[in-house]
C-alpha cells in the first residue's frame, strides 16, 4: 500500500470534465442505436456504417474525459455523475426516434438525478470549504499563541 | 414475476464493473495520462467493463427495463463503497443523500421505459 495516493477534494474542473464524458457517452449510445437501424446481421460488414463506428469515437471521447476528471477529484463524487447520461439520452431519444416518448415517470426521474447530481457537486465543495474553514482558524490560532 | 437468474446477473455484472472503474481510478492517482495508456491498470479496467457489458446484454434479453436499470444502478453504491474502503476517501450525509436520490432517479426512468 506504500503507492497509495488519497485524493479527498474534487475540483470543479473535474465535475465539468464528468458532465462532459457524459454527454459524448450518450451521444455515443444514440449513434450506435442509429448505426445498428442499418445493420443487417447476415451481413457483417453492415456494421461499418458511418453513425454505429461515430459512436465508437464519441465512446472514446467521453472515456478520456472520465480519465482526465479521475485526476482531479473523488471517485465517490465523480462516479455517480455518470447517471446525468441517463438525463441527456432520456431527453433527446424521443426527438431522434419517431417510437421514443417521454412520460410522467422519465421526467420525475430526470428531475431527480439533475437534482442529485448537482447536491453531490454542492456536497463535494461543502466539505471542502468547511476543511478550509478549519486551516483558515488553526492559522489564527498559530498566529495568536505567536503573538 | 421477477426472474431471478437476470437479477443475480446484473448484480454480478455491476459489481465487476465498480471494479473495473477502482482500478481504473487507482491508476490515474498513480499515474500520467500517457503513462496510464500503457499501464496494466486501464486495460485490466477496459477489460472488466466489456464483461460486466456483456453481463447487462444477456440479462437485458431476459428481464424487463424497470427491473434492470435499479439494480444496475446499485454500481454507483459499489464504486462508492469501493472508494472509502480502499482509496480512502470521505463520505458526508449529503453524498448519501445525492447517491440514494440518483438510485431512485434511475429507477423512475427505469419504470417509464
Amino acid at each position: 500500500m506504500d503507492d497509495k495516493v488519497v485524493i479527498n477534494s474534487t475540483q470543479k474542473k473535474a465535475i465539468w470534465l464528468m458532465l462532459g464524458c457524459t454527454v459524448f457517452t450518450s451521444l455515443g449510445q444514440l449513434l450506435w442505436k442509429l448505426g445498428l437501424a442499418n445493420v443487417n446481421f447476415r451481413l457483417p460488414l453492415t456494421l461499418l456504417n458511418l453513425p454505429f463506428l461515430l459512436g465508437f469515437v464519441a465512446y472514446g471521447l467521453g472515456f478520456g474525459m472520465m480519465l482526465l476528471a479521475f485526476k482531479k477529484g473523488e471517485l465517490g463524487v465523480l462516479y455517480p455523475i455518470i447517471a446525468t447520461s441517463y438525463v441527456w439520452v432520456s431527453l433527446s431519444s424521443p426527438i431522434i426516434f419517431p417510437n421514443d416518448f417521454m412520460n410522467g415517470w422519465k421526467w420525475l426521474g430526470v428531475l431527480v438525478i439533475i437534482i442529485s447530481v448537482s447536491l453531490l457537486g454542492y456536497s463535494s465543495s461543502k466539505r471542502k470549504s468547511r476543511e478550509e474553514g478549519k486551516i483558515d482558524s488553526s492559522i489564527k490560532q498559530l498566529g495568536e499563541s505567536a503573538g | 414475476m421477477i426472474k431471478l437468474i437476470p437479477v443475480l446477473l446484473v448484480l454480478f455484472g455491476s459489481l465487476i464493473g465498480a471494479s473495473g472503474t477502482l482500478i481504473i481510478k487507482k491508476g490515474t492517482n498513480k499515474f500520467s495520462f500517457f503513462q496510464l495508456l500503457k499501464s496494466k491498470n486501464l486495460w485490466m479496467g477496459l477489460l472488466l467493463y466489456c464483461v460486466s457489458m456483456i453481463v447487462y446484454v444477456l440479462a437485458l434479453s431476459q428481464e424487463r427495463l424497470s427491473v434492470i436499470y435499479p439494480i444496475a444502478s446499485t454500481a454507483y453504491i459499489w464504486t462508492t463503497l469501493f472508494s472509502v474502503k480502499f482509496l480512502g476517501e470521505k463520505m458526508n450525509p449529503w453524498k448519501w443523500l445525492a447517491l440514494s436520490g440518483i438510485i431512485v432517479g434511475v429507477t423512475l426512468i427505469g419504470l417509464g421505459s
